[in-house]
């Protein structure tokens, strides 16, 4: 007869309080023996740990990617879809071609009556604006009336654009807290022989609100300051903009009279938003006439999307990461199963007393996948512990997003308690099964 | 069956493969162990006494002929059932103490409690009452290695005792200790004789020998006198 691992899970479920108790017993015995031989203690937990902390950065990093993406999906609308002209595949972002027409946006709108928001923006970049004399570059967007809110973006001071604004092709503006900075924030006042110091916080003595800039050539007066938004796109900062009717920048910046360079939609049923996105491409598609055999001409955005780009975007990071974690689990794996094989062999004595005393080979097996369960356990607490540590030296080095939760630690304790009974079977197998006369002899 | 019988051996063999070599250990032993009986085994080595106490001490089987305890034949049970009547019939007692170095006196002791299967008992008052009987219930917090051979010896006896087993096996019990000491231990053994406990001992010692109500004597596997 002899032990097999099966035969372990299996008295955890066949028996009763007594066997509960039994073990219990076995747990606080084997307890003693993780105390009592130290050097074996030490390696085996040393090796564990490492392992379990190269585990809970994974983790932690996965998790990271994925709050970063969500994050990201907050700020754009989970039940939001973004199109732009031209095919994402085909050309560059900056070469992207002009092909969603104001039509376009209207034919939407009288298609599609659950968006409950259809903006249409269009955008230029590298626009100079001034005030006085503070000068700055920015990204200009004009769009419709209900920017902040297709946004969710609270305004921090003022109004949002009026509809009276687009239609009225008025100079008005809104601008990011970026931009307010640059151009309304006094930099700390100089003493003498004191060279200028751009890192020493600016101060704002005015309020933005009801000045008058220069976007441009035009003069604009501001409406509204946006909030700060905390999350940076892909190193582009979100704060650095300005919004104005898309009447006045299509007519007034770009000359252009047609086109516009994006439209965002919000849907009342987020749950469809997968319909929603190809019933749109199929209606962008016929209305641009493009044959069954092409591709389509404009880009549909949704928070899926996103998810999948940025994801992908740390993938190769966790994988590496990931072959790293395995093969050294796997090597602290090793490591437990010979040092407890020596084990086995050192206390062969032991163990012939024990089963002169009554021990079944069963409670032999258990005490050895205790003593080393308990080890791993240990390994994996000081394991994560290691992880969280190391971790913040990673994120000094590389802007990476690591988040730390429940999960991680779930986890790397879950695999250390994985590890510590898998690769104890085969010894723990061996000293249940070791002949009681000659353990003693 | 008569009720005063603890263990009946009935024409018992004893053969072990050594590669190709067959060893005859046993050569049909029979002996009746009554309840209160007190034996000593003596023997040359070699003699088959180590392979007899095994198979007395449930730790062997017999290859043929059969050994009844407890009215139970051992030939019936697997290795379970084997355990479980060592850890609550028999009592072990070595030559070499084998003690856990690494546990205190009453967690030595309290060992055989581990693999019981009713956790109903007492078992740390049982602990405190035989470290009484041997006269060690100050030193339950010591380590074994803070302790005389003497000592460690009666720390081994009060483990053999905590399930209370009705037999008590003892591999020369005093081999390891002076003259003093080894009259010690054996009062201790025929104090638990006259108590009631059936004692199974095997000695090289004649002196040891003469504490035994019967003595045998076994060669080449078999039994040869009975004083």
């Amino acid at each position: 007869m002899s032990v097999r691992p099966g035969v372990f899970l299996g008295s955890f479920y066949a028996g009763g309080g007594s066997h509960l108790g039994r073990l219990a017993g076995l747990a606080a015995d084997a307890f003693k023996a993780v105390v009592a031989f130290k050097l074996r203690a030490f390696f085996c937990i040393l090796s564990v740990s490492l392992g379990i902390a190269a585990i809970t950065i994974i983790v932690a990093t996965v998790e990271g990617a994925y709050k970063k993406a969500y994050d990201i999906i907050d700020i754009f609308g989970p039940d939001s879809l973004l199109i732009l002209g031209g095919n994402t595949e085909a050309r560059a972002v900056t070469q992207r071609q002009k092909t969603i027409t104001l039509d376009d946006v209207n034919a939407i709108r009288g298609g599609f009556p659950s968006a409950y928001f259809v903006t249409p923006m269009a955008t230029r970049g590298g626009v100079d604006v001034s005030y006085r004399d503070h000068r700055h570059q920015t990204l200009v967007i004009g769009s419709t009336s209900d920017y902040a809110a297709s946004w969710s973006w609270i305004l921090a001071e003022g109004v949002d654009l009026s509809s009276d604004d687009v239609t009225g092709r008025r100079n008005v503006c809104l601008i990011g807290q970026y931009v307010a900075t640059q151009l309304f924030d006094q930099p700390p006042p100089l003493r003498a022989g004191e060279e200028p110091d751009p890192t020493r916080g600016r101060t704002r003595s005015v309020s933005p609100v009801g000045k008058t800039i220069l976007v441009d050539r035009l003069q604009c007066r501001v409406v509204g300051v946006l909030s700060q938004r905390s999350a940076s796109q892909m190193g582009h900062n979100i704060n650095d903009r300005i919004i104005m009717p898309i009447t006045t920048v299509m007519r007034k910046l770009q000359n252009e009279s047609r086109y516009v360079t994006m439209v965002k939609l919000r849907f009342r049923d987020a749950q469809y938003l997968k319909s929603w996105i190809e019933q749109l491409r199929q209606f962008l598609r016929q209305r641009h006439r493009i044959k069954f055999d092409q591709g389509d001409d404009f880009t549909i955005v949704s928070p899926d999307e996103i998810i999948r780009f940025l994801v992908a975007f740390t993938g190769s990071l966790v994988v590496f990461l990931g072959i790293t974690a395995v093969v050294s689990l796997l090597v602290s794996g090793f490591v437990l199963a010979n040092l407890f094989n020596l084990s086995v062999r050192e206390r062969t004595n032991e163990i012939g007393i024990r089963r002169a005393l009554g021990a079944r080979k069963n409670d032999i097996f258990h005490q050895f996948i205790l003593e080393s369960t308990i080890l791993t356990t240990a390994g994996g607490l000081i394991g994560f512990v290691l992880g969280l540590v190391s971790s913040k030296f990673i994120v000094m080095i590389a802007e990476f997003p690591i988040h730390f939760s429940w999960k991680a630690f779930v986890t790397g304790l879950g695999m250390a308690i994985v590890v510590g009974v898998v690769f104890a079977v085969a010894p723990a197998r061996a000293a249940a099964n070791l002949n009681p006369i000659e353990a003693i002899r | 069956m008569d009720n005063h019988v603890l263990g009946q051996l009935s024409d018992v063999y004893k053969t072990y493969r050594v590669g190709d070599i067959t060893v005859e250990a046993l050569r049909g032993v029979s002996m009746t162990l009554h309840r209160g009986d007190f034996f000593a085994i003596m023997g040359v080595s070699g003699s088959g006494k180590t392979t007899l106490l095994n198979i007395l001490g449930c730790l062997d089987v017999p290859t043929a002929g059969s050994y009844v305890i407890n009215g139970k034949d051992v030939s019936q049970m697997d290795d379970d059932m084997l355990s479980g009547i060592r850890n609550e019939l028999i009592g072990f007692v070595f030559q070499n103490f084998y003690l856990l170095h690494y546990a205190t006196v009453l967690e030595n002791v309290l060992l055989p409690t581990l693999y019981k299967d009713n956790h109903t008992a007492d078992n740390t008052r049982r602990a405190a009452e035989v470290l009484q009987l041997v006269g060690l219930q100050d030193r339950a917090g010591f380590r074994p290695r803070q302790l005389s051979g003497g000592q460690q010896q009666r720390v081994a006896i009060a483990r053999a005792l905590i399930n209370t087993p009705r037999l008590l096996i003892c591999d020369e019990p005093t081999g390891q200790l002076d003259s003093t000491t080894a009259a010690e231990i054996m009062a201790i053994i025929k104090a638990l004789n006259n108590s009631g406990k059936t004692i199974v001992l095997v000695t090289h010692d004649r002196d040891i020998a003469a504490y035994a109500n019967q003595v045998l004597t076994i060669k080449d596997g078999q039994l040869v006198s009975v004083t």
